[in-house]
């Protein structure tokens, strides 16, 4: 702007106003600034930098600044101890010196238009960041000039920074008009505090397009809904590795928003859990803004502007409004899926229709003002047209309908719109306090791979070890230094295999977590008032286990509440229990093993009805003497359950035959107890890790194989009498009555120098997905705990073996694969399918 | 063939501009190959192997390289020369092979490693071509090394991970 001229003298202390404006959108970023959030921080030291550069060499406000600029970065590095209270202090400090910098009015502010005004010339549309800088000197120009009592100037300048606000989320149709517009919006400013103080009348200073002129779209086309704002697909720009970090935040980010959201259900009152909502939310916005996410801005833009009303305490977060929040948490997972599935495919972000369902609902409830009129909110949403609002209210009169119920009956508003409407109308109540900041977690970040590379060094380390200490030379030296040093090597090793296998286990917390909210989605959908506890989530699973055990978890829980827990509430008074049921989980150790329990407090399983639906559908014959457990077991036959509703047990059986496989795979089980009208307990019981498996040696001819002992049902020795052929190609053994198919390991694999006399070898019999082979070898050598190692690429996929094992002589041994070797047999037509 | 050989005649100057460089020689009995060095991880004597089942004769089995499972290929196999007893100077040359996207490491069985050499540009001409009797689609070319000649092995496709094998669906990757 060469042609504002400044008021002579004004010249200099104009300069260190402006910098002085800077300092002060400086400490708001500060004070906004989360530790996690390196983009933030990083951005802010470059500000900052970029700030001393105007300023001489001499200046006391430079070197503060660099000072400043040097802080972030330590923080960044990660070597400040407490980086939380160094981000305050440095805010303080720079607030101070914002205090200290002679405060010059009119001058000042000069300064910052003209600053403003070359900004503007020079933004695009398109670039959040200096939008929201831009944003947040006018925000300082308001403040100004309410403290100079000129309002007129402080309604313009705040006006111009709504408009920027409304460019940042997209809200604006014509983005390069409204640039324009706040521009002329900035040379009234310009010219009223030039011009001195006479022109308080800024309102005739305005230019011929007034800021009000280009308003929200959601306001200009008063006859219609709002449309998709930005409903083109955005393809995702930015530095991919920061996209990548934002997708890994925002999801922990709103993992932990469910929980906390779930607090606040029962406790709207819980300030913890509402700021760690509110922060999560703010982090997310603020990220997604520095990286030009669009509708993730927007979502969580509104969806702050909600909670910051309850942290205000202008609104009680309950019922309708969680919900909502709820809703929106889903949206956000869901874009973030988005930026994620972008980042891998083609870099074009998926356009969410329900955001423009989901966004003005956050808005009806972050912008209802105590007072305001049911039609004037859903309006001002942008849910139903002012033409509807108007056209009801006329029909309203002649009627006794209520405003909300004649929109949804003429079609105009959805019914859930108008309910939250309502909510949002009458919750303007609620006596909160709110901050008190919460603390960061104190984890390390690690790349997985890096993680398995480390541990797999250690395993290294202990086979090298053991292969040095066992070593007969070492042994030969018959030196007692020598054992103690190696005795001692040995202690160290074994706790660092310890320490290694413990950098795998995660708690299983967060997929605990996951379930309160499905419980609590499933009792809103089956309207049963349902309790979720868990008990135990500290117990920590393999990250592996950890990662497959969900879906299985999920599928039992949503059993538990939809058809564990009794429909009627009466029934359960009847049965003497609490209106409210209870579903509880449960994780603990026992005899090495990992188990997780699902208890409700429902019906509980009907033996009888098991049964009688087992034998119409075939599963067991009539008559046949059952257990409890067998009987229950038989829900996790494959085909017991059927889309056709029977009885208590209906739908207890959906995809548990996928439960029971699902948990298998990880060498696992399920067991179930349950007693009519009290309730069941299904219990799973996993495996402390994935990587070790028991498994018994035996020879085949000069080959060694590992065989998974929990496969392995017996192993006997055949006598001639239970040996018998057929079709003298296929052979088989008599197991305790039972004629099982009888497969040669040497032939399968071809190995020479096997025992050809079966009565001499050594048959095992094996369990394969409920039927029973035998396998022939040669002899047993030993039963050990085995570390499973990929085979590699180069061997995937060979049937009959599952993997390979680093034996204790430092070789390598192959674990056997039953399922495998069954089919491998019977494709070779050894022997014939009679099970 | 005979096209795609006069092809590569044609390009034999940028053929051995893009070959030229550092190269680990070893031999087969009287033939001298070599391997880009870069493709190179390690070489290691020869340890017990364990034979694995149902894999084609040139794969001979696979070892434990420090806690890793590699599968280990012998080349006299692979390249259908007869095959020789194992001696002292046999040994596992490591070599990091292109399977789809990933980088996986193998071992391959020689007689023995001879050197490392510097092959330059003018030296390397295209591999010959014998027609349908002799595969050569894995040599890269042939460097003339004072009076000797090293044929140049494409180890990614020497080692393609569909002639180990075929099918799919092995448990684990832990």
């Amino acid at each position: 702007m060469s042609d504002v001229t400044m008021e002579s003298g004004a010249a200099l202390s104009g300069a260190a106003g402006g910098a002085e404006a800077l300092l002060g959108s400086l400490v708001a970023a500060l004070d906004a600034a989360d530790v996690g959030d390196l983009p933030g921080l990083a951005a802010l030291h470059t500000r900052l930098q970029q700030a001393t550069s105007g300023l001489p060499e001499s200046s006391a406000l430079r070197a503060r600044l660099l000072d400043a600029a040097g802080t972030i970065e330590a923080v960044v590095l990660g070597d400040v101890a407490d980086p939380v209270q160094t981000l305050a202090e440095l805010a303080h400090d720079l607030a101070d010196s914002c205090d200290e910098t002679p405060e010059s009015g009119t001058a000042d502010m000069t300064a910052v238009l003209d600053q403003i005004a070359e900004a503007l010339l020079l933004v695009e549309a398109d670039d959040l960041p200096a939008l929201a800088s831009l944003h947040t000197q006018f925000e300082r120009i308001a403040d100004w000039a309410e403290a100079e009592a000129e309002f007129e100037v402080a309604k313009v300048a705040s006006e111009a920074g709504s408009l920027l606000e409304a460019i940042v989320l997209a809200e604006v149709a014509d983005e390069a008009a409204a640039l324009r517009s706040i521009m002329a919006s900035v040379e009234a400013l310009q010219s009223v505090v030039r011009d001195g103080r006479q022109a308080r009348d800024v309102a005739m200073m305005r230019p011929s397009t007034p800021v009000a002129e280009v308003e929200p779209l959601a306001e200009v086309d008063a006859d219609q809904p709002v449309a998709a704002a930005a409903a083109q697909p955005q393809k995702i720009e930015g530095d991919e590795s920061l996209l990548g970090d934002f997708v890994a935040e925002a999801r922990e980010h709103l993992e932990a928003c469910d929980v906390n959201l779930l607090t606040l259900e029962t406790d709207p009152t819980h300030d913890e859990a509402l700021n760690a909502v509110f922060r999560a939310f703010h982090t997310i916005k603020g990220v997604a803004g520095f990286l030009a996410l669009r509708d993730v801005t927007r979502l969580s833009h509104e969806a702050e502007n909600v909670l910051e009303r309850a942290r205000s305490g202008s609104l009680l977060l309950e019922g309708m409004v969680v919900d909502v929040i709820f809703e929106a948490v889903d949206l956000l997972k869901a874009l973030v899926q988005a930026v994620h599935d972008a980042l891998h495919g083609d870099g074009m972000l998926a356009v969410f229709p329900e955001l423009d369902e989901v966004v003005p609902r956050l808005k009806l409830i972050g912008g209802a003002p105590a007072g305001a009129k049911l039609g004037d909110l859903l309006v001002q949403a942008g849910l139903v047209t002012k033409g509807a609002v108007d056209s009801a209210l006329q029909r309203q009169s002649t009627g006794n309908l209520k405003l909300g119920e004649q929109l949804v009956k003429d079609g105009d508003a959805k019914p859930k719109d108008v309910a939250i409407a309502l909510r949002a109308q009458k919750s303007a109540a609620g006596g909160r306090q709110a901050q008190s900041p919460s603390m960061a977690t104190d984890t390390v970040r690690v790349d997985p791979d890096r993680l398995d590379r480390l541990i797999d060094t250690i395993g290294e380390l202990v086979i090298a070890e053991s292969m040095v200490s066992q070593a007969d030379d070492i042994r030969g030296l018959g030196s007692a230094s020598v054992q103690r040093q190696i005795s001692q090597l040995d202690k160290i090793t074994r706790e660092l295999q310890e320490l290694g296998t413990s950098l795998r286990m995660v708690p299983v917390r967060a997929t605990f977590q996951k379930m309160a909210r499905l419980v609590r989605d499933l009792g809103v959908k089956t309207g049963k008032q349902v309790e979720f506890a868990t008990t135990g989530e500290d117990t920590e699973l393999d990250r592996s286990v950890v990662e497959r055990i969900g879906d299985p978890l999920v599928h039992m829980v949503r059993n538990a509440v939809d058809h564990g827990i009794e429909t009627e509430v009466d029934d359960r008074l009847a049965a003497g229990k609490p209106a409210v049921a209870r579903v509880e989980l449960r994780a603990f150790h026992k005899g090495g093993n990992i188990h997780i329990e699902i208890h409700d407090d429902g019906r509980g399983l009907d033996k009888d009805a098991i049964v009688a639906k087992a034998i119409e559908r075939g599963i067991i014959k009539e008559g046949e003497p059952l257990s409890d457990r067998e009987a229950y077991a038989l829900i996790f036959e494959p085909g017991f359950s059927t889309a056709k509703q029977v009885t208590d047990v209906s739908g207890r059986g959906v995809g548990m035959d996928v439960v029971k496989r699902n948990i298998e795979a990880l060498r696992g089980a399920v067991d179930i107890r349950s007693e009519k009208g009290k309730g069941s307990v299904f219990t799973i019981r996993l495996p402390l890790t994935l990587a070790v498996i028991d498994g018994m040696v035996v020879r085949v001819g000069d080959e060694r194989y590992v065989l998974p002992t929990l496969s392995i049902v017996t192993s006997i020795r055949p006598s001639a009498q239970t040996l018998s052929s057929v079709l003298d190609r296929g052979e088989m053994l008599d197991v305790q009555g039972q004629l099982v198919p009888l497969f040669r390991l040497s032939s399968l694999f071809g190995i020479p120098g096997a025992i050809e006399d079966a009565t001499e070898a050594l048959a095992i019999v094996v369990d394969d997905d409920g039927r029973r082979v035998c396998l022939l070898a040669d002899e047993l050598l030993g039963q050990q705990q085995i570390v499973i190692k990929s085979l590699g690429e180069t061997m995937r996929g060979l049937l009959g073996i599952s993997g390979g094992a680093i034996m204790p002589d430092g070789l390598v041994g192959l674990i056997l694969d039953v399922s495998g070797l069954v089919k491998l047999a019977e494709g070779n037509g050894l022997a014939l399918d009679l099970v | 063939m005979a096209n795609e050989a006069t092809g590569r005649a044609a390009t034999a100057g940028s053929l051995g501009e893009s070959l030229a460089g550092k190269y680990l020689t070893f031999q087969l009995g009287a033939e001298e190959y070599g391997l880009a060095i870069l493709k190179v991880r390690e070489i290691i004597g020869l340890l017990d192997i364990t034979s694995v089942p149902r894999t084609p004769d040139f794969v001979r089995g696979v070892i434990n390289l420090r806690g890793k499972v590699i599968a280990v290929v012998d080349l006299r196999a692979k390249f259908g020369m007869v095959t020789v007893e194992d001696t002292e100077q046999t040994c596992i040359i490591v070599v990091d092979a292109q399977a789809g996207d990933r980088v996986m490491q193998m071992g391959v069985l020689v007689d023995r490693v001879s050197e490392v050499r510097d092959i330059d540009a003018g030296s390397i001409e295209p591999p010959p071509a014998f027609g349908l009797a002799i595969d050569t689609s894995f040599i890269l070319g042939m460097g003339k090394v004072s009076e000797r000649v090293l044929m140049l092995l494409d180890v990614d496709k020497v080692l393609s991970v569909n002639e180990l094998l075929a099918v799919d669906t092995v448990a684990s990757d832990f």
